[in-house]
């Protein structure tokens, strides 16, 4: 019976993963909006088309680790790199760069309503059914030694940038791509294994699989996880565990199981094990520059409680994993279920995969109570 | 370790489900409670008699009872949508305006009474709909309007200028029992509407009842009706509500509701 409760729950799971997705026509919603970005920037009237702008996506949208907002009334967080190719640190300030892009942008007609600033960044409100809120982040490469990590792998160097911050004096370092290609080595041979199958099932070669119609047991594992974490840290958004830990910790954790279960157990155990501590610092370095401390908002003066909850929330992770998996039946299962993910999204993914799991319920027929109303009052509507 | 609140509900939920048995109690997180499970019900109402049963969860908040719980339906039978008085985000049920559900639910204020005196009318109306066609027991308008008749409603006034005098008491947060009602019948307030408003004051907060007679304003305003000086709020009030919203707007990213602004224009 064991293995029973396996595939079921690796069904759910894989299902929930699927309903966390974005939806192909959001990503390619998505896509054609930033795309649409990086023509303005291009055009030939364009103030800023001598620099070479280049735009391009970073972050869970880049991993193809993205999800659903928990409302579904809430925005997407779409984080995009826009680099000025021909621009060199020397020959721009931090406020000049951020202001050629932004008075490009707002330039724009539609643009200059739903533009608004960031410390970092540029952000696009869009207002339309999409919903998403685009975060684009000016850069220029970072091509000196001094610029990039020296301890950063030299395949992943090439496509270091430096950014803006409007309350640091120093240019920031980050490389959203050399990250992206981390991870994606972190999961390489899953992922050509499942591009391989994908294609075989679509009659077509391997190169006319995009990398984000694939998604490994890794990426699956880390939707899974973020959502759990959203739901535990509902009330609780200050000490919240950012993305990128995360992401990180899951990557460097991951090792290449096919079975999402297996991922996710041996995920979820290896995680702490990346946490390092640097002069009694607690460290979790970039992996395309060691240097930067993804953690380090876990300082013990600011946050006293952030670590800690961090650990607390992998524990439940592992023991809400070992619950399910000792569950009595299905319906045991989604009960289990329900509290960590939301009982509207467990319904849901319930009902997909197996569509007549409530008819098995055998719902006792009790009799209904008789209540009677008095003074009712009227409902209303926001 | 159990704590008081814990006690509480607890104990209020064995006489929940002395009634209602298909329904059962989870402590998701610590300190986060949830009610999930079959509800039936079979009602009389108008000559009509309707039996039925609902999947529902029930969410209660933290300053229960303080609060009354959120409630949605999760069967799928209820689109969430506002038309069905669903809120499409975290899809709860709009019971009715906030203040009209604490003031239904702080006179008893038990998981039973909320189930009973508020979740089973409310899915009744649902089901009789769906059979009869209308609402059994009316709606209010959605969103702005629907404010403003609630509290039509419970001053048992129709004239804006008169409602919105006695809601400017709670937005002001200035009872004074000697002057005359703003309800114009020419009675001093603790003669007329003042019992109502000491009763109704302490189940929202100043801010709250300030939002309310702003969103009324706006929609009066919107509507096209000729409001005179009478309602404009005092400069301290109108300062304290801008410091208000500037401090939503900074704390939105942080989840805290916010307030947009287009509700003062």
């Amino acid at each position: 019976m064991i293995s029973k409760r396996h595939d079921d729950l690796r069904m759910l799971l894989q299902a929930l993963a699927e309903f966390l997705d974005i939806s192909d026509t959001q990503y390619d919603a998505a896509v054609s909006h930033y795309k649409a970005v990086g023509e303005w920037l291009n055009e030939e009237n364009s103030s800023i088309v001598k620099h070479d702008p280049n735009i391009y996506s970073q972050g869970s949208f880049r991993l193809g680790t993205m999800i659903k907002p928990i409302s579904d009334g809430d925005e997407y967080d779409i984080d995009l790199v826009c680099e000025l190719k021909n621009l060199r640190k020397g020959e721009v300030s931090q406020k000049q760069l951020k202001d050629m892009i932004g008075d490009r942008l707002k330039e724009n007609e539609r643009y200059r309503k739903i533009i608004e600033e960031c410390n970092r960044c540029w952000k696009l409100k869009y207002s339309d059914a999409t919903r998403f809120h685009m975060d684009i982040l000016p850069a220029i490469p970072a091509d000196t030694v001094d610029d990039i990590s020296p301890t950063t792998d030299p395949e992943l160097s090439f496509s270091a940038i430096l950014i803006t911050d409007k309350e640091l004096r120093e240019w920031q370092r980050s490389n959203p791509i050399g990250f992206a290609e981390w991870f994606k080595e972190r999961m390489r041979a899953q992922f050509e294994a499942m591009r391989m199958l994908v294609a075989k099932s679509l009659r077509a070669t391997v190169e006319q699989i995009p990398d984000y119609k694939v998604k490994t047991p890794l990426q699956r594992s880390i939707q899974i996880l973020k959502r759990h974490r959203d739901i535990m840290f509902s009330d609780d958004i200050d000490d919240k565990p950012i993305s990128i830990i995360i992401t990180t910790l899951a990557a460097h954790a991951y090792n290449n199981e096919s079975d999402l279960i297996d991922a996710l157990l041996n995920i979820v155990s290896g995680m702490p094990l990346y946490i390092e501590y640097r002069d009694g610092v607690t460290y979790i370095p970039n992996p395309t520059n060691p240097l930067e401390n993804f953690a380090d908002k876990w300082n013990p003066k600011k946050h006293p409680r952030r670590e800690e909850k961090f650990r607390q929330w992998l524990e439940q992770v592992q023991t809400d994993l070992d619950v399910a998996l000792r569950a009595d039946d299905l319906h045991d299962i989604i009960k289990k279920l329900k509290p960590r993910f939301g009982d509207n999204l467990i319904n849901k993914v319930a009902t997909t995969t197996f569509p007549d799991w409530r008819s098995s319920a055998g719902v006792s027929a009790t009799l209904a109570p008789q209540i009677s109303i008095s003074k009712p009052i009227k409902p209303w509507g926001k | 370790m159990d704590n008081g609140r814990g006690k509480l509900i607890r104990k209020q939920f064995d006489d929940l489900t002395r009634i209602h048995s298909g329904l059962e109690l989870s402590e998701d997180f610590p300190n986060r409670w949830a009610i999930r499970g079959n509800l039936s019900f079979d009602v009389t109402y108008a000559g009509k008699n309707i039996n039925d049963t609902f999947s529902i969860l029930i969410s209660i908040p933290k300053d229960y009872p303080q609060s009354p719980p959120a409630i949605q339906e999760t069967g799928g039978r209820i689109p969430r949508a506002i038309d069905y008085h669903i809120l499409p985000d975290a899809g709860n049920f709009c019971l009715s305006t906030p203040l009209r559900v604490r003031l239904k639910f702080q006179k008893n204020p038990t998981l039973l009474y909320f189930v009973n005196g508020l979740v089973i009318p409310f899915l009744f109306s649902f089901s009789y709909k769906k059979l009869y066609g209308n609402m059994p027991y009316g709606e209010f308008s959605h969103g702005r309007l629907g404010i403003f008749e609630s509290y039509q409603e419970l001053f048992g006034i129709t004239e804006p200028h008169a409602v919105l005098g006695l809601l400017k008491i709670l937005a002001e947060d200035c009872y004074r029992g000697h002057l005359p009602c703003p309800c114009g019948n020419g009675e001093r307030i603790r003669h007329c509407h003042g019992r109502l408003i000491r009763e109704i004051c302490i189940y929202q907060s100043q801010d709250e009842f300030l939002l309310d007679y702003l969103q009324c304003i706006t929609y009066l305003n919107k509507s096209g009706v000729n409001l005179d000086k009478s309602v404009l709020l005092s400069k301290k009030v109108m300062k304290h509500w801008k410091r208000l919203t500037q401090g939503f707007d900074k704390n939105k990213k942080r989840g805290t509701e916010s307030v947009k602004n287009e509700n003062i224009e």
